[in-house]
């Protein structure tokens, strides 16, 4: 038995020996691999938020705007990569912060937490500080392999100069010529605000950092907005009651400027398919709407 | 919980230890370890069917030990049909109770009947299949006097619910497994390292072939409707190795931790891809389930002997049963019945044992003919395998028209580049194989005799293999039967 465990122990023992210390040297050395986050000094207002965001701002139109708004994003990852934006630029002194109803949603927590996790949390990996890198480690226990693969992928092209960046996120959509369809709204309403048939509890950690965002910027200066994008018709009536009543109450509870466009009459053919996405003409809309005097936002 | 999960990674060296330190002089409390971590082990997944286990462990107990007090041959039929029928109807109920009803319904609305469906939300136990094959054994076997009954509770408990193949098998026979919980284990160092080496291979199995290629054949499956005849190929292609090492990677885990532990489970696959003909096949596919089929099933309907119209009409009870036993679903049945008519001409013809050893005994490469035998076998069970994935009898029969009548798409290998890795590895995987086909698991021969530091290198790279290419942690497929 001795010799057993002799055995077990010394082949494991000289890979931690070897492997230990590079990888959290490799680890460190990535983690100072963030010049991604040097923005252009004449960049004064960024856009920070899920897919909402990404797919629904078109940072072209917007002067000394940037959209930073990244697919399935929650606040939690958003507070940190806005931290680490504000201490890097202090040109920024304005902070659009994507909100609806389903970011209220404990589905969400799928993506940090969950089943959802080792496909969006890797990317995130290396902006975080240390103890929140253990903590990312200790929830994703259950999709582990799937987690340390996304974790050496992202590190392996930062190294190497490779990296997609997806963390940075920016306006991207592909969506033209497209229009909202029924089912798509169902299936998506479903998946956003249902489990097992019950509607989902809300994401009282996201909210957490929602909080968060709104002190980082109080406490650097900088002015914040939360916006709401549009949703189509259909799909806003479908959205539960408890998650319109609890938006409301959170923006009225912070006292934040806040632009809801969620209600905002546009064409069917301003949403993609799952009605809860803005197409390329639906972005156009909403950026030059932002755009107008009537807004009073300075750009 | 699941053997390629952070739980088990932990879990499995806290008992170990407890095993051979703590409780390493006690022979009963050896076994109350086993029970108390086996009854963990399966509530981990789901606590409140832990009572079926217990309630069939109680009744099986019970009834062998009136079995071993009872001389009557009525009473002693009475007790053994009380015991199948509990068993039988656990299984019954939880797995079979709503394919019945769907059925009946289907039958009557021909006759012109209508009649309200009355089908329950029935979540189907983990495992229940295997657990209660293995307590019937253990009855079977004592009204047939091959076995003592049992008076140790405690031991019996441990068998019946051993943690490492309650859920998934190998289907043990009381007669080789119970006396095993008697006498006092020994810890064997070489017997713990060739575990450790099933263990990893099993993981290698499981987590990189067997999850990477569910992936691609979930896809393929899915979206048959819309995919070329050679992508149908590939999907079929994948699906067979899916299987195999979702299955058999199971089953190497299993035998792997047993050994940790000092016992000996029966040998469940012999490299059934390098089979020469179906009837070999069955001999090293699943064989714990085969035999005890064989043994509970066949022989006593006569087996091989007797008429053709007989062997015919047992080899169809027996396949189909088999199919049956997989799930509530027709195309489980299809598949069986599909094996049987593999089967039978080999058994007709007299030709079922052809082939006993591993094709190329003591040979690098098989003769041309060994290939051509082993290339139609493999094709045979692909084909078979379609029925077995398909989500129902339509979905099936369309994969294989398409895949079959449609030879015009068959070169149309648009979405082959995706699948590269994943070919790649399960040719990896068939190479160790092959080289490693006359152990009893790849490993158990394979690199044995090289020098330290390449053997630990190969497992090394065997671990990283399984952490860089493992797909998402995925439930195995043989938890659902």
């Amino acid at each position: 038995m001795k010799k057993f465990i002799r055995e077990i122990l010394s082949f494991f023992l000289w890979p931690t020996i070897i492997g230990v210390p590079i990888l959290v040297g490799v680890g460190y050395y990535v983690h100072t691999l963030d010049s991604e986050f040097d923005l252009e000094t004449d960049i004064h207002t960024v856009f920070i938020g899920d897919s909402h965001v990404q797919q629904g701002i078109n940072d072209s139109l917007l002067p000394h705007s940037l959209n930073l708004g990244t697919s399935s994003e929650s606040f939690y990852f958003s507070y940190f990569k806005l931290e680490k934006l504000l201490s890097r630029n202090p040109s920024i002194n304005k902070v659009f912060i994507g909100i609806s109803y389903h970011s209220l949603s404990s589905y969400y927590d799928n993506f940090i937490f969950g089943n959802k996790s080792a496909a969006i949390s890797p990317k995130y990996f290396y902006l975080l500080p240390f103890s929140q890198q253990l903590k990312l480690l200790s929830w994703n226990k259950s999709n582990m392999v799937s987690f340390l693969k996304g974790i050496g992928n992202k590190g392996f092209h930062k190294v190497n100069g490779t990296d997609d960046l997806l963390h940075m996120g920016g306006y991207s959509s592909r969506f033209d010529k497209t229009k909202a369809v029924k089912s798509s709204m169902d299936k998506r309403i479903d998946f956003q605000y249902y489990s097992n048939e019950k509607t989902t509890d809300f994401s009282e950690f996201n909210l957490h950092y929602f909080d968060k965002i709104i002190e980082l910027c109080s406490r650097n200066g900088i002015e914040i907005v939360a916006i709401n994008t549009p949703l189509h018709p259909y799909y806003l009536k479908q959205v539960p009651t408890p998650f319109k009543n609890k938006l409301t109450e959170v923006i009225q509870s912070k006292n934040i400027h806040y632009i809801d466009f969620s209600g905002l009459e546009l064409s069917d053919s301003c949403f993609i398919p799952d009605g809860d996405h803005v197409s390329k003409l639906g972005a156009t809309a909403i950026s030059k709407k932002l755009l107008d005097s009537t807004m009073s936002i300075s750009f | 919980m699941l053997f390629n999960s952070i739980d088990f990674a932990i879990f499995l060296p806290i008992v170990f230890l407890l095993y051979w330190f703590v409780t390493n002089k006690n022979l009963t409390a050896q076994n109350l370890l086993i029970v108390g971590s086996s009854y963990l082990f399966y509530g981990w997944w789901d606590w409140r069917f832990l009572a079926l286990i217990f309630i069939s462990t109680l009744v099986d107990y019970f009834i062998g030990k009136g079995l071993g007090k009872e001389e009557k041959k009525l009473n002693r039929n009475i007790l053994l049909w009380s015991s199948i029928s509990v068993n039988i109807g656990f299984l019954g109920f939880f797995k079979y109770y709503n394919f019945f009803v769907d059925n009946f319904i289907t039958a009557f609305s021909f006759l012109g009947a209508e009649i309200q469906p009355n089908t329950l939300e029935i979540i189907l136990p983990v495992g229940i299949s295997f657990y209660t094959f293995q307590t019937l054994s253990y009855t079977i076997d004592v009204y047939r006097r091959n076995l003592e009954p049992t008076n140790d509770f405690v031991s019996f408990m441990a068998f019946v619910s051993f943690f490492p193949q309650l859920v998934a098998g190998p289907i043990e026979r009381a007669t080789h497994f119970l006396p095993q919980f008697y006498s006092p284990r020994k810890f064997d160092y070489p017997r713990a390292i060739d575990g450790l080496r099933q263990i990893l291979w099993g993981l290698f199995k499981k987590v990189v072939i067997a999850d990477n290629c569910a992936t691609l054949a979930n896809e393929i499956f899915t979206n048959s409707g819309e995919l070329s005849g050679a992508t149908l190929a590939l999907g079929a292609l994948f699906f067979t190795f899916q299987i195999y090492g979702d299955f058999s990677g199971y089953s190497d885990i299993a035998i792997g931790t047993s050994r940790l532990f000092g016992f000996d489970l029966m040998q469940n696959f012999r490299f059934p891809y390098f089979s020469r003909d179906i009837a070999e096949f069955w001999r090293r596919w699943h064989i714990s389930l085969s035999t005890w089929f064989r043994d509970y099933l066949y022989i006593p309907l006569g087996g091989s002997r007797g008429g053709t119209g007989k062997k015919i009409r047992n080899t169809f009870v027996i396949f189909i049963v088999s199919g049956f036993w997989h799930g509530a679903n027709w195309t489980f049945i299809i598949w069986g019945a599909l094996n049987a008519l593999y089967f039978l001409p080999l058994l007709l013809a007299n030709k079922n044992r052809n082939h006993l050893d591993i094709i190329a005994k003591g040979r690098y490469l098989p003769s041309s003919k060994e290939f051509l035998l082993m290339i139609s076998t493999f094709v045979l069970t692909m084909v078979a395998w379609i029925f077995f994935r398909a989500e129902n009898l339509e979905h099936a029969i369309s994969y294989v028209s398409k895949l079959l009548l449609a030879p015009h798409t068959y070169f149309s290998l648009g979405t082959y580049s995706p699948y590269s890795t994943t070919l790649i590895l399960v040719c990896f995987f068939l190479l160790i194989e092959w080289l490693g086909r006359e152990g009893n698991f790849a490993l158990s021969n394979f690199g044995k005799n090289w020098n330290r530091p390449l053997r630990h290198a190969f497992y090394y790279s065997l671990i990283f293999m399984i952490f860089w290419f493992g797909g998402k942690e995925q439930q195995f497929i043989y938890f659902q039967f």
